[in-house]
């Protein structure tokens, strides 16, 4: 080979290693970049599956879930999207044959934000009260049973125990549920956890930053920063997502947007109108059979939510539990004129919305009024949620577990919580069953969550219940 | 009351009256014109109303227009099938802001919505306007009601058809009409003008404001209605929508300040000009009176004393008038009547005379005859019978000394009446001077050929008048004296007294034969006698006897049944002055 040729085959060489090479910068993870994300709604204390923040700090409710909380939290146990369990801050978990004691041991090195490292206390001093009739503490080993003079197993300090008065088959995949993340109250004061980002800035209704963790046992995020922009209408979410001004915008995955990416999650959000008990109004069952026979929810799934929602007729969707045809019915506006003829129902009856930014829920709660006045009932939208006769909810179920998804729900719909004869699917459909007697929760539809993603978004990888992994996400501008 | 003080009434009255008149004329012409004036501007705010109504109605016209030849709408159309599965559901809140459009909606062919802005959730339903949507595409614009989630609103709407596929896709849209929409109106600054939305929503009655009333009163009848409410007048314009409902009214309130201000000058001014009327009656009455009612003052003051017996009364005559002429006729009938009078007295004493002369003939012709019979038979005795003069001559004598007494005894009547005394008044007691007659008279009844009956009915009150005791039973003795006269077959006499409040009666009852009402209206003339050998002049002497006591005496006499004659005598004399 002559020099030339050697010259020019080496230059050849380097140019496609430059070239390969920076092809390659494109398509692979980086570190850095602000992530933004625009909103409908404002996430506040009342609604279910977001949190609210009180006083200098991030505070966070007891009971919050969604995809926010999962920036800061981790849980012991995480749920995959088929509902089976993986390991989180704990690496393994076991319970007693009578389901009413678990163990979880806890996985090493793990810090809060503060650095301060999360021990067996903090994990069940966080885990205090999070299912009720179980209590959460420090392992201590116990003989066992079945070999008298022998320990059970795991280290004192690094395992924590719940013991329940009663059978909770269900506990570990409830430990997955955003309710039961880890929290530690540094020595600051403040409400921190483990989670891949920190809250660095909260402006309550319209903007939030969170920043990335260093110390976080997953591994540092690729993003710097993530901001949340709050109450943007779906019109103006499109234009700053066409306009370049923001990463990840809220879609609805019947209405695709033409050249722009779509991820969407499954139904795992239930729309239910829920009634209250204190309300005269709809003290007769017959009046609640009524509303729930009125409501139209093939024209709210397919039309109204652009097809990002499915028709509900139990708590849980079919994809979950497997069982929700068990429950279906079919709109019946003359037998619910019956019904409310039969409860002679003539006081007027108010519903709220129970996120009152949520334009969506507001047009599911519109329509169920609608449908109601036709079965004849006199209904009027309401912004006292307090005093509301009903209140349509949206209510994240937080988990592909059945059981753990059920427990979300009633705590969140605030329905005392469904009781399980053991972990089969059988147990689950008699709790929902349990849930929807009395006709007090009218699931109308669950709806799926949908983001549109501008072309820098990388590894987007939401899961199937809605919740967000921005963990693993990167941007592509964001090499420097 | 007096001619003067009705004069004044009457012409104070008349003022007050006319001046009332002309007020409430004045009050009624002013309210009249205010009142057109009301009209004018309440017809200049509605049709100002009308003309800003029908241009925003033109540029909602432009706007839905525009809506529906939008691309977003053509392809509605054309894609009507995706359409009516909520493919377009959110296209109406796009388009409603672009187009400045508070409302829009997007009905399929058959009226159904397929997009709302204002109302999404109502997808599916039959739009209001459905059955007139082909009919109100090629029309403007007009009033419609909107329902919203919670609530509905007023709007200026307008329908246009997207003509692009097979089936049309209408456009429903309008802008808000709220009560603001009249603030471009030029209002004059005493009138008010607003909307009054739903008014057939109101509920009239006990607690609803007169303008709400009203607003339900045009709503049920959908024609203008008006009002007066306190000092504002309320003019009410329906207005309707296509389907004919009145969905609002224009109220128009017009300030009335003006018009009572006015009212309470014309007012001012009439009790004024009735105060100043009041005072010119009075001084008009008083020049009148003095023109015309001071004659017929004196005129009344002459009748007086003409009726008081007085005819030398006389009025001045001055004026040339019809006064002057009633005055000169009373005085003439006065001196008429006064010479007349005169005539009647001489006429009378005349015949007075010429009774008193015959009866004088007639009393003293029946003793002369036998004093001439006597003296002629005592001529004739001594002529033919001397022998027998002696006798005849004492027989002679003693008819002639009758008769001479009888003569002397005429003349002592006579001479008695002309001396009739005058009363001597003393309080008496009537019962007692009519039992002393009766008395005096007692042996005359009983003597009298057939018995006469005496029956007194004395009044138990003793009542007592001034009078004179002598004259009063003289009086009474020629009463009885009559009443026996006329019952010589004998009868009944009954003397009845009374006691009134301010006279006693004394009554004196015959049986006798009674009189005509001829010889009853001539009974108390001096020298009249029903009697044969009656002189005449008792009753006149009892007549004169009750007139000087001031009191008066009637006589009641049916022929064949009796006479009654009744005195009255006053309890306190006032007897008449003597004539001269």
């Amino acid at each position: 080979m002559k020099p030339t040729a050697l010259r020019l085959l080496a230059t050849s060489s380097a140019a496609a290693l430059l070239l390969a090479g920076w092809a390659g910068a494109a398509t692979r993870p980086h570190y850095g970049g602000t992530l933004r994300v625009f909103l409908g709604a404002a996430p506040d204390a009342g609604q279910a599956g977001s949190f609210s923040l009180t006083g200098a700090g991030a505070e966070f409710t007891a009971g919050n879930a969604g995809s926010l909380a999962s920036l800061v939290f981790d849980t012991l146990v995480m749920a995959d999207d088929n509902g089976g369990l993986e390991p989180g801050l704990a690496l393994s978990w076991s319970s007693d044959a009578g389901f009413r004691r678990w163990q979880f041991r806890l996985r090493p090195g793990v810090k809060f934000h503060s650095g301060e490292p999360l021990t067996a206390a903090a994990a069940a001093a966080s885990l205090t009260a999070v299912v009720p009739g179980c209590r959460a503490s420090l392992f201590e080993p116990r003989p066992l049973s079945e070999q008298p003079g022998l320990l059970e197993s795991g280290g004192a300090g690094e395992s924590v125990v719940v013991e329940c008065d009663a059978p909770h088959p269900e506990l570990a995949a409830q430990m997955a549920s955003p309710s039961a993340a880890i929290s530690h109250r540094s020595s600051a004061g403040a409400l921190e956890g483990t989670g891949p980002f920190r809250l660095s800035s909260w402006q309550p209704g319209s903007r939030a930053v969170f920043t990335a963790f260093e110390g976080c046992w997953a591994g540092r995020p690729y993003l710097d920063t993530i901001e949340i922009t709050m109450h943007q209408d779906l019109r103006d979410q499109q234009l700053a997502l066409q306009l370049g001004r923001a990463d990840v915008v809220e879609a609805s995955p019947g209405q695709p947007i033409s050249g722009v990416r779509v991820s969407a999650s499954a139904p795992a959000k239930l729309v239910a109108l829920v009634f209250s008990e204190n309300s005269a109004a709809v003290a007769d069952e017959r009046v609640r059979q009524a509303f729930s026979l009125a409501a139209d929810r093939a024209t709210i799934a397919g039309i109204l939510l652009q097809g990002a929602a499915e028709p509900a007729w139990g708590v849980l969707p079919n994809w979950i539990s497997g069982y929700e045809f068990l429950f279906r019915g079919a709109n019946d506006e003359a037998r619910a004129r019956q019904l409310r003829a039969e409860a002679r129902a003539g006081a007027p009856i108010t519903v709220a919305v129970a996120a009152s930014g949520d334009a969506q829920l507001r047009l599911v709660a519109e329509r169920i009024v609608l449908n109601a006045r036709d079965a004849g009932f006199d209904v009027q939208l309401t912004a006292d949620l307090r005093r509301a006769d009903a209140a349509i909810t949206a209510v994240p179920l937080g988990s592909a577990d059945p059981g753990a998804a059920l427990v979300t729900a009633a705590e969140l719909l605030r329905r005392p919580r469904p009781q399980f004869q053991d972990a089969s699917l059988t147990a689950a459909w008699q709790a929902e069953r349990s849930m929807l007697a009395g006709t007090w929760i009218v699931p109308i539809v669950h709806a799926g969550a949908a983001w549109a993603l501008s072309p820098r978004v990388h590894d987007w990888a939401a899961r199937r219940d809605g919740r967000w992994r921005l963990d693993e996400v990167w941007l592509e501008d964001s090499v420097k | 009351m007096s001619f003067r003080n009705k004069l004044l009434v009457v012409l104070a009255a008349a003022t007050v009256l006319s001046t009332l008149a002309i007020s409430i004329a004045m009050v009624a012409i002013a309210r009249a014109g205010f009142e057109r004036q009301e009209h004018a501007r309440s017809a200049s705010i509605a049709l100002q109303f009308e003309r800003e109504f029908a241009r925003a109605g033109d540029d909602v016209v432009s706007r839905v227009t525009s809506v529906a030849r939008s691309e977003a709408v053509r392809r509605m159309a054309l894609d009507e099938a995706r359409a009516r599965t909520g493919a377009y559901l959110g296209e109406a809140a796009l388009l409603a802001p672009v187009h400045r459009l508070d409302f829009l909606e997007l009905l399929s062919r058959d009226g159904a919505i397929l997009s709302s802005a204002e109302f999404p959730a109502r997808f599916g339903y039959r739009d209001e306007w459905a059955p007139l949507l082909s009919r109100l595409t090629a029309s403007g614009a007009s009033l419609r009601r909107q329902n919203l989630p919670n609530a509905s609103e007023l709007g200026i709407f307008a329908v246009r058809s997207a003509a692009a596929g097979d089936q049309p896709v209408y456009v429903v849209g309008g802008v808000r009409l709220d009560p603001q929409f009249i603030a471009g109106l030029a209002i004059p600054a005493d009138t008010q003008a607003q909307l009054v939305i739903g008014p057939q929503e109101l509920a009239p009655g006990g607690t609803a404001t007169p303008l709400e009333n009203l607003a339900v009163q045009a709503a049920r009848s959908g024609d203008d209605a008006e009002a007066i409410e306190r000092n504002r007048a309320l003019h009410v314009v329906p207005l309707k929508a296509a389907t004919g409902e009145v969905l609002a009214v224009l109220a128009i309130s017009t300030s009335r300040q003006e018009l009572a201000r006015m009212e309470q000058h014309i007012l001012s001014v009439a009790l004024l000009v009735g105060g100043l009327g009041i005072v010119l009656s009075v001084l008009t009455s008083g020049w009148i009176a003095a023109r015309v009612t001071r004659p017929v003052e004196q005129l009344a003051a002459g009748a007086a004393r003409v009726a008081e017996g007085d005819l030398g009364a006389r009025v001045d005559a001055g004026s040339s008038d019809e006064l002057g002429q009633l005055a000169r006729a009373f005085n003439h009938m006065t001196a008429e009547l006064l010479g007349q009078r005169e005539r009647l007295v001489q006429a009378e004493r005349v015949a007075a005379w010429r009774e008193l002369a015959r009866r004088l003939a007639h009393e003293l012709k029946n003793p002369l005859f036998p004093l001439q019979i006597t003296v002629e038979n005592m001529v004739r005795a001594r002529e033919s019978h001397p022998g027998q003069f002696d006798e005849i001559f004492r027989e002679s004598t003693a008819t002639l000394l009758a008769e001479l007494q009888n003569l002397r005894t005429i003349v002592g009547r006579f001479s008695d009446f002309s001396k009739m005394p005058r009363p001597q008044l003393e309080p008496a007691a009537i019962n007692e001077i009519v039992r002393q007659a009766v008395k005096t008279h007692g042996a005359q009844l009983r003597a009298a050929g057939e018995p006469i009956a005496v029956e007194l009915q004395l009044d138990p009150a003793q009542p007592m008048a001034e009078a004179d005791p002598a004259l009063l039973h003289r009086a009474l003795s020629n009463l009885l004296l009559n009443a026996i006269d006329a019952m010589p077959q004998g009868g009944a006499l009954r003397l009845r007294t009374h006691c009134g409040e301010s006279a006693v009666t004394i009554e004196v009852s015959d049986t006798g034969a009674g009189m005509t009402p001829e010889e009853c209206s001539r009974l108390f003339t001096p020298y009249y006698t029903s009697k044969l050998h009656g002189t005449g002049l008792g009753l006149a002497i009892v007549q004169s006897v009750v007139s000087d006591h001031g009191g008066s005496i009637t006589v009641q006499s049916n022929p064949g049944r009796g006479t009654t004659f009744r005195i009255e005598l006053p309890k306190r004399a006032h007897p008449p002055q003597e004539s001269l």
